[in-house]
């Protein structure tokens, strides 16, 4: 067989998380003006910095346009025909998990992250998001006794004013971008996370978002804030119901690490990525980006890009603190007509920070997959050191594999070095796998997953397994 | 590729003498150009058969197509394998079944653990023998274990796929292989070259191990010295995608003699098969 | 900062100058208002500032030239090993005249040896092979200022399998130069043709060179340049290469001083299955900004690329390249490889580098690096263990990282004078 009929991408994966919960919600009228920033501040009983904030940057995204430089074709988005506050009702104020509706705690259940107290996950913590907003919080009590912060956005609003106030777009300006520039104006929940001075969190924190709405857009806003010292690793997943509309996701994090810190960010993203002509899926417009604001801090990010219809992501780094470090680490595999345009920003700052890029981008089907990375080292970043490499693999005639890294530096003692290359599954590989025994669809995701080992070997344990079966789910059938 | 059904050979006992392998007037090509032209073989239970011949001359062809590789299509003739038509299997269910190639040029597999591979490769032979599928732990005692055959450090099992692996170390891992599926037909295809002299004494003991009066082994190589370590029952000559001469070890060394040449000029059309 | 409001006016006094040096009334030319100027917004020219093109003054502008200094022509000529005499022309020497004719040293109409045939002027269409090798892209800015000044163009034919050696020079000595050659090549199959250019600039003058060929199957154009300008001219190169299934198109560029130099190489292989090789080197101290943006595209199965652009940046200078490899899905078996490597010498210097890949197929080899750095300690330590000074040291390393891309030029191309300034890489700045 040749290598254009072996790899005939005739995919017909199921998506598991296709369902759709039914439950009442409530909902303001489509459309955007000042009076819905107004009306969401308020319902929100948000205080007067918040609402300055969030009507400071829905002037400033007015005046801005909607990006189009990446590799992405897509229609346009009606801005107006999107509803910006949903919320499941509930009768009060939830004050422990019974209070949240059971139908809520089984959609999570179904969705493989038990939130009722008797059937929770070992050692993670969960923050249970839909429809951008937090229903629930586990573990928040033990978190507690060692200073640990982790609850949804709204909570911290009213808990820890101060924090927010002082960190909230301090990473992610509100003019950054104009996804940004939306967020900032319209965002619903999201989580927050703030691991005091020295602390090492004693589990791994996790939130799960799940879209589950057709109309209304979804807009988390996630700040992590690492004290001197601190450390802890974060987990995010996401899944959506299946719809022939596309929803927009444009949600925004920021991670500050102070002197010493660590953080570490996985994501695991498996939005609905639409059917196999393209139809439905999530538009997933995602600013994220991590400061190194301390000497010696540390910014990790790892993902795992296996959903939405459009990509448009790059998780970056600032390297301002002396000898901080920054590291990305991403698989992204497309299928179908899925399109996804994602890399990194590394800026160099602080003399002696390093950074490291490691990427692995599959596309089969119809897909167009582009790396796009920046790493740009200041003339103040003396020492500076950045590696990256770029690996793309290509199943089928059909896929597109893009790489634009942009490289720039005005520090001469710094050292900067860029591999990328492509590469199909041979078929002397796949004859090879055959002739010990293993079948066809076997040998192609044991070629893809070995492809991305040195991304999975990042991930926590638990979750590098997961990702490893989510790839070779999505990539059944793959093989004619 | 057609898909098959996998089905599991009841492997009843095998006794030395049945036909394992039988391969009748096999035309095969690759692209445009006919490799094999009238390949006809017959190999049974108990027998080891050296298969020699110069370059371009087929041997490594008839290796693959024994082994399903789809880069060769077979235009005539039959395989049959424990009298079954062997072409009409995938090669996975080839291998499954007991037909095991080495191969001349393993092929590098980055970021595939070898141990893993190993285990995947295993159990789908054992599931095919109707044996249970072995866990983590346990295939990990039974592989260290068959390691030792090949002498191959424990380490080689962290690594990648052949990834980085020296020439030696990748006909080793081959043997390893060949050792953990425990095939009934190996075809070893010039495992002997580019091995040191130690290496290939390693390599040759391995496969007289392997070698039982229920299974059947052909060597494909170029020199006299792997066939020294192993003596063959017989020794098959090709050229031009035929077999020209079958004889006895004898044969073998009056080739390291006297060069390929005097098997052209000899006649060999009518080289009675043993 | 130089962008479209602030060179609009520009533009539209340099269009009516070269309106009336045409003959035609400035209706009859293309208006400002249809030019599409580059601005600092879009992606290709976010590094590269145009003011150095801007600053010359439209109403002063002239096509005068100057005797270029051609090296002894006894280096030059290659001689019968034998009896030391020269052997028959097949080297045409060609130099630019103040009316933008290609003259010989001696200012005589060239002779043309066989092979060589000037084609018609009704024939050469500018932007005949530009069209094909760009079909849905604007044409550069080089080429765009190229079109629109009036300047004889000068067409040829080349046939025969015996390598015909085609020199051209410029030479620009007074300011306000405004230099648009034109060249078009026809490589009939089996042709070969080394071409060299050597342009020298040392006033505020601007030289934008256009070079269109079509190469024939299995014909060969080796092309080398080497481009040396004052700090305040620009150079705005262009080329636009067709190729056939094998042919093989081998192109140098050296390129140093100049305040702004872009050049911008277009491959196309029509049908694949030729070979391409892109070396380039560019070495900018001083302010110089020396842009490179190339791209290769691959219409046809089995290509074959192999690109290595190497850049030097020192004082305030800075250095952009962009390289994009467009492999779509007809271009299986398509291999190709892309380098960039960059040497950082100071603090004020700057280099940005782009590598690009645009695959549509699955059974290819693509890959590409990018390195910037400055000389390595071990290195540097290496040559200092052995008795030379860190300076010295320094301008070795320097010097054997260009050699790198030297190596790559014919040696009669080494023999210009302005080469060897190159070579004598000056002192730096001492500590």
């Amino acid at each position: 067989m040749s290598s254009a009929t072996t790899v005939e991408v005739l995919n017909k994966t199921p998506y598991r998380y296709g369902f759709v919960t039914n439950i009442e919600t409530e909902k303001i009228a489509k459309g955007l003006d000042e009076s819905v920033v107004r009306l969401i501040s308020s319902k929100k009983q948000e205080p007067d910095f918040l609402r300055q904030f969030r009507l400071k940057a829905y002037a400033q995204w007015q005046a801005m346009e909607e990006p189009n430089w990446a590799a992405l074709k897509y229609r346009s988005i009606d801005y107006q025909d999107i509803v910006y506050y949903s919320a499941p009702l509930r009768k009060e104020q939830k004050g422990s998990l019974d209070e949240v509706d059971p139908a809520l705690l089984e959609t999570f259940d179904k969705l493989g992250i038990p939130l009722s107290e008797q059937k929770r996950l070992g050692n993670v913590a969960v923050d249970a998001v839909f429809d951008s907003v937090s229903i629930a919080t586990t573990y928040k009590q033990k978190l507690a006794e060692h200073g640990v912060v982790f609850c949804s956005m709204g909570e911290a609003v009213k808990d820890h004013p101060e924090l927010v106030e002082r960190y909230l777009g301090s990473v992610v300006p509100i003019a950054d971008n104009f996804f940004a520039a939306l967020n900032s104006a319209v965002f619903s929940d999201g989580s927050f996370v703030y691991i005091p001075k020295g602390v090492k969190c004693p589990m791994e924190l996790s939130t799960y978002f799940r879209i589950n709405s057709d109309d209304a857009g979804q807009f988390e806003r996630t700040l992590i804030i690492a004290e001197e010292g601190a450390s802890v690793s974060y987990l995010e997943g996401c899944t959506a119901p299946m719809f022939d509309t596309n929803q927009l996701h444009a949600a925004v994090v920021e991670l500050v690490a102070l002197d010493d810190a660590s953080i570490k960010y996985s994501t695991v993203q498996n939005w609905y990525a639409g059917d196999e002509n393209g139809k439905g899926g999530i538009y997933n417009f995602v600013t994220k980006r991590g400061l190194c604001k301390g000497q010696r801090s540390r910014i990790s990010w790892t993902q795992v890009e296996t959903g939405s219809a459009i990509t448009w992501k790059y998780p970056g780094c600032v390297l301002r603190g002396r000898d901080s470090v920054g590291e990305f680490y991403s698989v992204a595999l497309t299928n179908h007509h899925q399109q996804a345009d994602t890399g990194t920003k590394m800026v160099h700052i602080g003399p002696g920070s390093r950074s490291t890029i490691i990427s692995k981008g599959i596309s089969s089907g119809h897909s167009v997959n582009s790396y796009r990375g920046l790493v740009n080292i200041s003339p103040q970043a003396r020492g500076a050191r950045n590696f990256s490499q770029c690996d793309s693999m290509l199943i089928g005639d059909q896929a597109a594999a893009n790489t634009h890294p942009y490289i720039q530096s005005r520090q001469p003692e710094a050292t900067i070095e860029h591999e990328a290359s492509t590469c199909n599954i041979s078929e002397n590989q796949l004859f090879y796998l055959q002739s010990r025994g293993i079948g066809p669809e076997a040998a192609v995701s044991m070629l893809v997953s070995g492809f991305c080992r040195d991304v999975f070997n990042q991930l926590p344990m638990e979750f590098a397994a997961e990702a490893d079966k989510l790839l070779a789910l999505k990539l059944e059938g793959s093989v004619g | 590729m057609t898909s098959t059904e996998i089905t599991p050979f009841c492997e009843t006992p095998i006794q030395p003498g049945d036909v394992l392998l039988a391969v009748e007037n096999l035309h095969a090509c690759v692209e445009e150009n006919e490799i094999l032209q009238g390949v006809s073989l017959q190999i049974r239970a108990g027998e080891i058969h050296a298969l020699m011949g110069r370059n371009g001359s087929g041997k490594s062809t008839l290796s693959k197509v024994i082994a399903g590789h789809p880069a060769y299509t077979v235009t005539a003739g039959s395989i049959h394998y424990r009298g079954q038509d062997l072409l009409a299997l995938s090669p996975e269910d080839r291998a499954r079944s007991g037909v095991f190639l080495g191969f001349q040029y393993p092929v590098e597999i980055p970021g595939v653990s070898n141990l893993e591979f190993l285990r995947v490769s295993c159990n789908a032979r054992r599931q095919n023998r109707g044996q249970e599928e072995l866990d983590t732990f346990t295939f990990e005692d039974h592989v260290r274990e068959t390691m030792a055959i090949v002498q191959m450090d424990p380490a080689f099992l962290e690594r990648s796929v052949n990834e980085g692996f020296s020439g030696g170390e990748k006909k080793r891992n081959e043997i390893l292989q060949m050792a953990l599926l425990e095939p009934l037909v190996a075809i070893l295809d010039e495992t002997d070259s580019g091995l040191d002299i130690d290496a290939l004494r390693i390599v040759a003991n391995g496969v007289k191990k392997l070698a039982l009066p229920t299974t059947a082994t052909l060597l494909i190589t170029h020199y006299q010295r792997l066939l020294d370590a192993i003596i063959p029952d017989f020794v098959h000559v090709m050229a031009e995608g035929r077999i020209l001469r079958t004889g006895g070890k004898d044969l073998a060394m009056a080739l390291e003699q006297r060069g390929y040449d005097w098997i052209d000029e000899t006649d060999g059309s009518d080289t009675p098969q043993p | 900062m130089s962008n479209a409001t602030q060179s609009r006016p520009w533009l539209e006094a340099l269009l009516q100058v070269l309106a009336q040096r045409a003959g035609h009334s400035a209706t009859q030319w293309p208006s400002a208002r249809d030019w599409c100027w580059p601005t600092r917004r879009s992606e290709t020219w976010r590094f590269t500032d145009l003011r150095c093109l801007t600053q010359l003054d439209p109403v002063r502008l002239h096509t005068r030239t100057a005797s270029p200094r051609w090296p002894d022509a006894s280096i030059l000529l290659p001689s019968d090993p034998v009896s030391g005499k020269q052997l028959p022309a097949r080297h045409v020497f060609l130099q630019l005249d103040g009316r933008g004719h290609w003259l010989s040293p001696q200012g005589e109409l060239p002779t043309w040896p066989r092979g060589l045939v000037p084609l018609p002027t009704e024939e050469i269409i500018p932007g005949q092979v530009a069209q094909t090798v760009i079909p849905s892209g604007t044409l550069p800015l080089g080429a765009q200022l190229n079109g629109v000044t009036p300047s004889p163009a000068l067409g040829l034919q080349v046939s025969g399998p015996d390598p015909i050696h085609l020199e051209l020079a410029i030479q620009v000595e007074q300011a306000q130069a405004w230099l648009a050659p034109h060249l078009l090549l026809v490589l009939q199959p089996g042709a070969h043709l080394c071409l060299s250019w050597h342009v020298v600039a040392t006033a505020q003058a601007a030289v934008m060179p256009m070079v269109e060929a079509r190469l024939g199957l299995a014909a060969q154009l080796e092309e080398a340049t080497t481009a040396w300008g004052y700090p305040g001219a620009t150079f705005l190169g262009s080329s636009f290469m067709d190729q056939s299934p094998r042919s093989i198109y081998r192109r140098t560029t050296v390129t140093w001083g100049w305040g702004l130099s872009r050049d911008e190489p277009f491959v196309r292989q029509s049908q694949g299955q030729a070979e391409t090789c892109l070396h380039g080197l560019a070495v900018a101290r001083g302010q110089s900004l020396l842009d490179t943006h190339s791209t290769v595209t691959f219409d046809g199965p089995g290509g074959h690329l192999r690109q290595r652009h190497q850049a030097l940046a020192d004082d305030r200078g800075h250095s952009v390249f962009n390289g994009r490899v467009v492999v779509p899905q007809v271009a299986q078996q398509t291999d190709a490889s892309q380098l960039s490597r960059n040497l950082l010498l100071s603090t004020s210097a700057r280099i940005d580098t782009k590598p690009q890949l645009e695959i549509v197929a699955d059974n290819v080899q693509c890959n590409h690096g990018a390195t910037i750095s400055c000389l390595q300690d071990d290195e540097l330590f290496y040559l200092q263990s052995r008795g030379i000074g860190r300076d010295q040291a320094s301008r070795l390393l320097q010097r054997g990282f260009c050699e790198e891309i030297l190596q790559q030029l014919p040696k009669t191309a080494l023999a210009w004078p302005s080469l060897q300034r190159l070579l004598e890489i000056p002192v730096p700045d001492q500590p």
